[in-house]
């Protein structure tokens, strides 16, 4: 049967699940459907198979993610698309996929989590058992392009919690889920908490960006967190002007616990990842 | 409203309005030339396409169809409710590219063909869909595609990929 200007054959029971989509379709339409896979979904197809892989090196598949990754670190200037486009040219040879590839950003495409555990004793009845508890908590972050972010501490694996961090449509304050922003210098992530509280509570953390292969950007490394209770003082500047530098502010309660490196999880192996487990399977969890 | 014949490969007509049919642009630009060439006394055209087959071009007409009845209804009065109906119309296209495999490549062929651009839009986004999130492995079984690296090629795709596998690799681990 000729058709579309093909020779097609009819698939026979024995070859079902060869479908006629493989090789048959024209690699103009293969890189239009391309084209509308997130970078992630890119990353996987080229391992796919050759012809697969080839495509998914067009490098023009790659602008939008670039855009959206590097957006908000020139969303300051007055044509941040424009500035994007001079660095890919300066800085990258023209290439988009080298520079979502090397240039440090954060991922969009699901959650960085944090495990966290400690040891507390119990009570000790009798003085039979000495017990103690290897409780665990999670802390939370999800980024969007546009310098938003979301933040939850809970109890709760990731697989249970992705769902109210997935948008920024509702307000889940009932759920613990707070609303702050955050700043990518380099590898350097400063963010900023506002708690909602009656003495105005501010969260700031300081965070390193790292990957464990290229173009990761899978882990995030707790330098610092401090809060600073603002009271109804909004003379304080929010994170807005910062470049980074500023210094210290006095009058900041830091935190010592729960700085467990953030490993990041896609959306899409959000179901089986590791950081799922409970307690008594995986005491403490060690980001590499 | 002026009526227009489709006829398909194996040879069955469809009738359908001619707005429908100018969602096509191929068959737009064929219409123009049979009315240029008409002499007048027949009253409907009938555009053969011989590289699409009955099944495939009905499925085809129906999106037209869909599609031009709810533009009408848009031009007709821009009502608050536009946004309702454009979300009416995209559950709509959810629902109509929910196809096996097979049907999508013909579909996607002829939306190609007829030049469709909505449709083939649409149909490129149901194929990501099969894609989006998946495995290799997974994204080979469904396409039937075979894994054509040697070794030490696969490795160093597998490394410079490994952002976007890395999970899988965790789990290997476990």
């Amino acid at each position: 049967m000729i058709m579309y200007g093909l020779r097609l054959r009819h698939t026979s029971k024995q070859v079902a699940e060869l479908s006629l989509l493989q090789a048959k379709l024209p690699e103009e339409i293969l890189t239009q459907i391309l084209s509308k896979l997130p970078s992630l979904s890119l990353g996987l197809a080229q391992c796919v198979c050759k012809q697969f892989r080839s495509l998914c090196c067009t490098d023009t598949l790659w602008r939008p993610a670039s855009v959206e990754a590097f957006w908000q670190e020139f969303s300051r200037e007055a044509a941040p698309v424009a500035s994007i486009h001079a660095l890919v040219r300066s800085q990258y040879r023209g290439s988009w996929h080298k520079m979502f590839m090397e240039r440090p950003h954060l991922r969009f495409d699901g959650l960085y989590v944090s495990r966290n555990t400690y040891i507390r004793t119990g009570l000790v009845e009798w003085r039979v058992k000495n017990p103690v508890h290897l409780v665990c908590y999670y802390r939370y972050f999800r980024f969007f392009p546009d310098g938003t972010l979301l933040y939850r501490t809970s109890p709760e694996v990731p697989v249970q919690v992705q769902r109210s961090m997935r948008t920024l449509v509702r307000n889940r304050m009932d759920e613990g889920v707070l609303r702050g922003r955050y700043l990518l210098r380099k590898d350097n992530l400063f963010t900023s908490l506002p708690l909602g509280n009656t003495a105005g509570t501010e969260i700031r953390t300081r965070l390193r960006l790292r990957s464990t292969c290229r173009g990761g950007n899978n882990r995030l490394d707790v330098d610092k967190i401090l809060s600073y209770d603002r009271g109804s003082d909004l003379g304080v500047p929010m994170l807005d002007h910062a470049n980074g530098e500023e210094e210290e502010e006095v009058g900041g309660r830091q935190y010592r616990r729960g700085l467990a490196p953030y490993t990041f999880v896609a959306w899409e192996h959000m179901q089986d990842s590791i950081l799922n487990l409970p307690v008594h399977k995986m005491d403490f969890y060690v980001a590499g | 409203m002026c009526s227009v014949i489709l006829r398909s490969s194996d040879g069955a007509d469809h009738v359908v309005s001619q707005e429908a049919a100018s969602l096509s642009k191929t068959v737009q630009s064929l219409l123009e030339e049979l009315e240029a060439a008409k002499d007048g006394e027949e009253s409907i055209l009938i555009v053969p396409l011989p590289n699409v087959c009955d099944c495939t071009l009905r499925k085809v007409l129906q999106y037209c169809i869909q599609h031009t009845m709810s533009a009408q209804q848009v031009t007709e009065g821009p009502t608050p409710s536009d946004e309702l109906k454009k979300r009416e119309m995209e559950a709509w296209d959810r629902d109509y590219i929910m196809v096996s495999t097979d049907e999508l490549y013909h579909l996607v062929m002829a939306a190609h063909y007829l030049n469709v651009p909505g449709l083939l839009e649409l149909c490129c986004e149901g194929i990501a869909n099969l894609i989006r999130g998946k495995s290799p492995e997974h994204v080979r079984q469904c396409f039937g595609l075979v894994k054509d690296f040697e070794a030490p090629e696969e490795e160093s795709i597998r490394c410079t990929n490994l952002w976007a596998l890395v999970d899988e690799k965790e789990q290997a681990k476990k």
